[in-house]
């Protein structure tokens, strides 16, 4: 079952009287307690594409379902959905977290009482209680971000769309925050994600989906995409400095000795043979060469450019 | 859709009762620029110049022109402050729709000023002496300037949604208003009357001056003329605000300010 559908969106713009086409053809779609990381560079057609899905663009073609409605013709899916856009844009300043949030749930068609309800409940979980009555313009940062997404669950939608959720937060705030969306997908919310910030997309993401030029160029799970652009390279660190007999020994091997205390090995077939010849001396650490999303996402952006 | 209406009064209560600084700025600078209106007149006619009825006659154009000014800055005001903030977006992610949403604020908007510019007319009724009837009959005819108001604000705040920023646009018509509804339309005769009831507002202001100026009973055919008129107007606010709210998300151009 999916929560969200998006099948072949496009959209096209006029600017300076020549059509852009900001997105062809753009499928999309996410289960109950998925998180999708929807990357791409500046201009790529994130935004747009989001857009689209949270109703907010009418695309030229193709249509969306969050949880078989389609927004464009039922208001109702907009019970289904939450949306926190660039930060915290869904807040009141001058207004108090449990004032906003009694508010956007009688504008998401809930009653008053469980609006309060719902809201009283998100702000204890959110450990927010205690700021409940201070106004939105005087929380830290950290608690601006919790509070915008407390309110975008405050109607407890199916799919909610997190548009940049730690930008601009501290280290432990950031953390804070990738804790909280890690629980909100355990409950079953589908999640898609944008970030610019590869390594929380890393962290939260089961699934990773790149756009550029406004086409879906990869769609994978986040684990098989970095597996793909990681190496099969071993680097084994010892403990103390090897002599110039063993480094000779071990270059017959193939491999190769940077500073007499680490050693390069391109495979796992040459990884055994180098750990026969260092036995016994101590080894602190042997690790595979890892790439990181980063690095996968430059590879085939960058990859493209040259296409 | 009532509990809606009730949640944007207490939207609006809320964000207003932190800053009373500013509505006693409100009272007080409509009061001023009526009293400087007057000295102006004085001054001009001459120091021996009665107003008698006119007096009555400006204090009531002047009120409405108050009531009817703020709240047509509402909408396109509140739509270019929240497409800058982006809490737009979240007004068209409502399962209500867009027009209801605003519809609901601007109403509720509406019972605000009413008490504002209740200080106002009280304050400048105890400045000028003047001697002005009040009844429960005024509500009909005020009610149908007050929707064509609100029919106004959506025009403009469609224009808002399509352009960004109107804000002199705005304050140019705000203007122009004092003209129109001070203006003594009654008392035009044959087709300029005609034309001048096809106006925004104007049949509902003649009844309300007529009533409150003159003490004359409710007209019932010139309130059909005045709710005719303001339900045009409205209608026109509410159809045009729809037809570029499907213009702005074809286009993409909601809150790119």
């Amino acid at each position: 079952m999916k929560v969200l559908e998006a099948k072949r969106l496009s959209k096209s713009f006029k600017y300076k009287g020549e059509l852009l086409r900001a997105v062809q053809d753009v499928c999309l779609n996410i289960a109950p307690g998925e998180v999708v990381a929807f990357l791409g560079s500046n201009g790529a057609g994130k935004t747009t594409t989001i857009k689209m899905i949270a109703g907010l663009i009418k695309p030229d073609e193709g249509y969306v379902q969050i949880d078989g409605l389609n927004p464009y013709n039922n208001s109702l899916a907009f019970k289904k959905l939450g949306v926190v856009l660039e930060g915290n844009r869904n807040l009141y300043w001058n207004l108090t977290p449990i004032q906003n949030m009694e508010y956007l749930g009688i504008l998401k068609g809930l009653e008053p009482k469980i609006a309060r309800k719902n809201a009283i409940a998100l702000l204890e979980r959110f450990d927010l209680l205690a700021k409940a009555k201070t106004k939105v313009q005087f929380l830290s940062r950290g608690m601006q971000q919790k509070v915008a997404i407390a309110l975008a669950l405050i109607h407890r939608p199916k799919l909610l769309l997190l548009d940049e959720p730690t930008l601009g937060l501290d280290v432990e705030a950031s953390e804070n925050m990738k804790a909280l969306v890690r629980e909100i997908a355990r409950e079953g919310y589908a999640i898609l994600l944008t970030t610019h910030q590869l390594d929380v997309a890393e962290e939260l993401s089961d699934r990773v989906v790149i756009i550029d030029k406004g086409k879906i160029i990869t769609e994978q799970p986040t684990y098989e995409i970095i597996q793909q652009f990681s190496g099969s390279a071993y680097t084994i660190k010892i403990e103390g400095e090897l002599e110039s007999r063993q480094v000779r020994m071990l270059e017959t091997l193939g491999a190769v000795v940077q500073s007499k205390q680490s050693i390069y090995i391109e495979d796992i077939k040459g990884l055994y043979s180098v750990l026969e010849k260092l036995n016994p001396l101590p080894i602190l650490k042997v690790e595979k060469e890892q790439a990181d999303l980063t690095q996968a996402f430059l590879k085939i952006t960058r990859g493209r450019k040259y296409v | 859709m009532f509990k809606l209406f009730l949640g944007e009064c207490k939207r609006t209560w809320l964000m207003f009762k932190d800053y009373p600084s500013e509505a006693i700025a409100t009272i007080f600078m409509l009061t001023t620029v009526f009293y400087g209106l007057v000295l102006g007149i004085h001054y001009v006619a001459g120091t021996s110049s009665s107003f008698g009825d006119r007096l009555d006659s400006l204090v009531v154009g002047y009120v409405l022109w108050a009531l009817v000014g703020l709240t047509l800055v509402y909408l396109p005001r509140t739509i270019e402050n929240e497409a800058q903030t982006g809490f737009i977006e979240q007004i068209f992610l409502s399962p209500f729709s867009v027009s209801t949403i605003y519809l609901m604020r601007a109403f509720a908007n509406v019972a605000l000023n009413l008490v504002l510019i209740s200080s106002v007319l009280l304050t400048i009724l105890a400045i000028t002496k003047s001697k002005i009837q009040f009844s429960l009959s005024l509500l009909l005819p005020l009610s149908t300037v007050v929707i064509a108001a609100i029919g106004l604000g959506f025009v403009l705040g469609a224009l808002a949604l399509l352009f960004k920023r109107i804000y002199r646009i705005v304050n140019i018509l705000e203007f122009s208003l004092l003209f129109l509804l001070t203006a003594p339309i009654e008392n035009w005769g044959g087709l300029t009357q005609i034309l001048g009831q096809l106006l925004p507002m104007t049949p509902g202001m003649i009844m309300l001056r007529g009533i409150m100026v003159r003490g004359e009973l409710l007209n019932p055919l010139q309130f059909l003329i005045a709710v005719i008129n303001g339900v045009a107007y409205f209608a026109l606010g509410i159809l045009m605000f729809q037809a570029i709210e499907r213009y702005a998300k074809q286009k993409g151009i909601l809150s790119t300010h």
